[in-house]
């Protein structure tokens, strides 16, 4: 079986970690390209090291490059706004698109909880690295019982933050929420992310916390071992993907004005889930698990997809 | 050197910075209530909302008690003169809030980031300018940042549109020279048409100080708040700053007797516990630490306390009850020395062998006072080792205030 070939577009530090887990962990995908648009770039760089064809001339680049047509998945590491115009640029050539932008044309896509419900789309979405953390939590609370309210709190360190996340903090707070709501299961769903400049950088953390209906202490064990079950699927793909600590619960303070989060459905407890992504420090050092966590995906996602396409035919 | 044309343009902060003592619940009727009184005072512009910006109700903040658009929507309908403003955090607030806000009526935003951080600000202060907007960039904990490099954000806040920019000391951990030091750092890169402002807590008791000290170096926006009202141990309180700046000669609008009487009527009887500098957050802000989370953290440490078999209510224990090294298993603060002790450090090591809490084993016998903490059903693990560690340090009363690595 021939390898499936793939291109990167986005030579920053996603792109280039993510050309780099092409190359050194993947049995099905090659690369058959990797596209910036600063042709200084560290990225585009190492893409020639390693023998890679660049080109810095972005999606018109990649286009008009020779072996263009042998390329079966396109990576999107750019941005929200460049990979509209990318998609657009690209729908002629029967592609398919892994959108690692909060950009979200295609439909969200959590390898460990509904991929198989996405194996034909031609764009799917990467959602976020908070969302990626965290939603596939939410989810394994949300095969137990209804989840009125969701919310995450993802902290990176600033290093891990490049300028695109920088300038469109907003994409990843929406992109996330939307994505908690549509993917994890839950009615109302709310996404924080902190900057943390704290020195030396620390790990990614994310943090999970869901209100739910259990007055009868009936639930708590089986949500516990739904969300173990979870971190272990996660893991699989992501190795630094850990619970930090035990998952815990606490009563709802009958005062709490939770209303105003879950819309008025009646809440019982709070189950709080600490998490810690390690990165694989293949191009960001392992502070970022929060790169790591999406090139990680990514790649699952386009292994899956070429496999299935790969069937088809 | 400060000359009887000094202006300053006073920032209630009242229902914002103060929602944070008022674990963000007030009522809408109240909000009217005070919104009104520091109108009729005089005051120049005043912000509303959830004490982390619009956006900031969640459980990892607190939820408030009332949507933001709710209390917002009370204050615009109770403003004749005084400017109605906000404050957005990116990351929690967004461009969206943002737009909601200005349909509201806000007509003055202030773009908040981390001092390190500002660049995440550019997004939403350009919007506001789009809106027309008076913006203002926010730095907060403006201590961890030197003087040279926070002016660096503070210049970026202002390349991105901000017409004023603020020295924030969330921290309350600024002295006059730090907060000096950071307003000529910002003379010396800002344009001369970028407004300054001062944010001050009071966790050294220098909130008043430092606003002033800050209006004689050139700041012309002073934030303050009706008795103080704000997180921790309080922002610059009105009234005394007001009075102080009255008899300096300094030129502004409000009316002290007006507010000295808002301050005392309908704000003081809000407040759950006093708003003032003790041991916590005399300790957050000596050593420089962010003190939105101070009602979170007595909350939880209340829930632990109701487990604890010790005292329930330090305020009752007798000075023998606060001997050092008598240490209860569930909170470090202490307890009576008794037979039971040696009990309670037996079923600790059990739990920390196990690592599980009692709740867990639903089909054995409950945890009964003597050989374990009571709780109250449904909670589980709260109580880890990990999460005691965490909350006990700063509460013992045993325990010396640690010196902070400083300047």
């Amino acid at each position: 079986m021939s390898k499936t070939k793939v291109a990167v577009i986005g030579s920053g530090n996603i792109g280039t970690d993510l050309m780099i887990k092409v190359l050194r962990l993947s049995e099905t995908l090659e690369m058959g390209a990797m596209v910036g648009i600063d042709p200084d770039s560290d990225g585009l760089a190492r893409a020639t090291r390693f023998g890679v064809p660049t080109t810095h001339e972005g999606v018109d680049g990649l286009i008009a490059l020779p072996g263009f047509e042998d390329i079966d998945i396109v990576f999107d590491a750019t941005s929200a706004a460049a990979h509209e115009t990318n998609a657009a640029k690209l729908a002629p050539y029967g592609k398919t698109m892994v959108d690692l932008t909060p950009a979200a044309i295609g439909p969200f896509v959590v390898p460990a909880v509904n991929l198989d419900e996405h194996r034909d789309a031609t764009n799917v979405n990467m959602v976020t690295c908070g969302g990626r953390a965290t939603i596939p939590v939410v989810a394994a609370i949300s095969r137990v019982t209804e989840v009125p309210y969701a919310e995450i709190v993802a902290s990176i360190a600033s290093k891990s933050a490049g300028p695109g996340t920088r300038a469109n903090i907003d994409e990843f707070t929406e992109t996330t929420a939307h994505a908690i709501e549509q993917v994890g299961g839950a009615t109302h769903g709310k996404a924080i992310i902190i900057l943390n400049p704290a020195e030396p950088p620390m790990i990614m953390r994310d943090t999970v916390l869901a209100l739910f209906h259990d007055p009868h202490l009936s639930l708590q064990d089986e949500i516990v071992a739904s969300i173990e079950k979870m971190v272990a699927d996660v893991a699989a793909y992501v190795p630094g993907y850990r619970l930090k600590q035990a998952v815990q619960f606490t009563q709802v303070p009958a005062d709490a004005p939770v209303h105003t989060l879950t819309g008025g459905a009646p809440v019982s407890h709070r189950v709080s889930v600490f998490l810690e992504v390690e990165g694989a420090a293949h191009y960001l050092p392992a502070y970022a698990g929060n790169l790591d966590i999406m090139t990680s995906a990514a790649l699952r996602v386009a292994e899956q997809l070429a496999a299935s396409k790969e069937s088809v035919r | 050197m400060t000359t009887s044309t000094t202006k300053v343009f006073l920032r209630d902060v009242t229902l914002r910075d103060g929602m944070h003592a008022l674990r963000h619940r007030v009522t809408p009727e109240n909000v009217g209530r005070i919104v009104a009184a520091i109108d009729a005072a005089g005051v120049d512009a005043l912000e509303v909302a959830h004490g982390d910006g619009p956006g900031g109700g969640s459980l990892n903040y607190g939820p408030g008690s009332h949507t933001d658009w709710e209390w917002l929507e009370v204050a615009a309908a109770n403003l004749t003169n005084a400017r109605l403003t906000t404050l957005i955090l990116p990351g929690i607030g967004t461009v969206h809030d943002l737009k909601r806000a200005f349909e509201i009526g806000v007509r003055s935003v202030r773009v908040a980031t981390h001092c390190s951080e500002a660049d995440v600000s550019a997004e939403h202060i350009g919007v506001a300018r789009e809106l027309g907007m008076d913006v203002s960039g926010f730095l907060m904990m403006g201590h961890l940042a030197e003087p040279q490099a926070l002016a660096q954000q503070a210049k970026l806040m202002e390349s991105y549109g901000a017409n004023c920019v603020y020295v924030v000391d969330s921290g309350g951990r600024l002295t006059m020279d730090g907060i000096r030091d950071r307003v000529r750092a910002y003379h010396d890169v800002l344009s001369p048409d970028t407004e300054l402002g001062v944010h001050a807590h009071q966790n050294l008791s220098l909130a008043v100080a430092n606003s002033m000290v800050a209006v004689e170096e050139g700041v012309l926006r002073v934030d303050a708040s009706l008795a103080g009202l704000g997180a921790g141990a309080g922002n610059c309180p009105i009234e005394p700053f007001v009075a102080a700046a009255t008899l300096q000669g300094w030129s502004h609008n409000a009316d002290l007797h007006a507010l000295r009487d808002a301050a005392d009527d309908p704000v003081r009887p809000l407040m759950e516990q006093p708003v003032r500098v003790d041991r916590e957050t005399l300790t957050l802000g000596y050593a420089g630490v962010y003190s939105s989370f101070l009602r979170h953290a007595q909350g939880c440490v209340g829930d632990v306390r109701r487990r604890c078999p010790g005292p329930a209510d330090r305020s009752r224990q007798t000075q023998a009850d606060r001997r050092p090294g008598r240490t209860c298993s569930w909170t470090s603060h202490s307890t009576s020395p008794g037979p039971q002790q040696a009990s309670r450090e037996r079923a600790r090591g059990r739990r920390v062998a196990r690592r599980r809490c009692p709740r867990r084993d639903r089909g054995g016998p409950r945890p009964s006072p003597s050989s374990g903490p009571a709780r109250r059903a449904g909670d589980r693990c709260v109580g880890a080792p990990e999460a005691r560690h965490r909350l006990g340090p700063p509460l013992s009363p045993a325990r010396p205030l640690r010196r902070a690595r400083g300047p």
